[in-house]
């Protein structure tokens, strides 16, 4: 299992941040029932997950990342 | 409005080599990526073991010999052990011994007049080395030089492990 976050813009090193609206897009039901659980994201079992970054340009080279930290801001 | 958005805090793992996007769409489908999620901006979780499908298709091709052939993908069986040694009878108590000792601790020891799957035997030896996670080799008979030059060979093969 793992975490897929994409995004228009480079990812800025270390720290970035995700519209929560586009958080479980594209993802089976039952990994948002586990995840988001009564609709509250558990953010300690998906940095447990491996992450997968990249940018949407076709020219851009993907790198691993280990998610380490996860907040909600407003 | 303000955006309620997700803060995210990551360090890159500087051991595991970048990946192309290029390279990443021939593979997305086993990795559950449909292609609308190259374009837009979101955060999926997917049901997949993503370091055993990156490492399946990162892995470069393998150079293709002359003479004989190998599969394009490495696939090593992780219990089979193969036996080298020259074609004679005399030899064959020596295999059953080997063959014993690998049952017993879970392996499947197999020499090449074992397997029958391409015309030629040297195939089928190149074939049973490509595939094993042990070769043993019974060098008996040879002379010194020859016992030299394979351990010196055996160990640069191990270091480059």
């Amino acid at each position: 299992m793992f975490n897929l976050l994409v995004k228009f813009s480079s990812w800025i090193d270390g720290r970035d941040m995700m519209p929560e609206g586009r958080t479980f897009e594209a993802t089976e039901q039952s990994l948002v029932d586990r995840f988001k659980p009564e609709g509250q994201l558990d953010i300690n079992a998906l940095i447990a997950l491996p992450l997968f970054l990249f940018r949407k340009h076709l020219d851009h080279v993907i790198k691993l990342p280990v998610l380490v930290r996860s907040r909600e801001q407003e | 409005m303000n955006e309620h958005n997700i803060v995210l805090e990551y360090s890159y793992d500087l051991g595991i080599p970048p990946i192309p996007n290029k390279t990443l769409e021939g593979f997305a489908a086993e990795l559950d990526i449909v292609k609308f999620e190259f374009h837009r901006t979101h955060w999926s979780v997917k049901d997949v073991d993503l370091y055993r499908t990156l490492l399946k298709n990162s892995q470069p091709r393998r150079q293709q010999p002359k003479v004989f052939q190998l599969a394009e993908i490495e696939n090593i069986e992780p219990s089979l052990v193969s036996a080298m040694m020259p074609f004679s009878s005399n030899f064959n108590a020596v295999y059953a011994a080997l063959k014993r000792t690998a049952e017993s601790v879970g392996l499947r020891c197999r020499r090449a007049d074992d397997i029958w799957e391409n015309p030629a035997v040297i195939q089928d030896v190149v074939w049973l080395i490509d595939r094993s996670r042990v070769v043993i080799c019974d060098c008996t008979g040879r002379n010194p030089k020859f016992s030299t030059k394979l351990a010196s060979r055996t160990r640069l093969v191990a270091k480059s492990f």
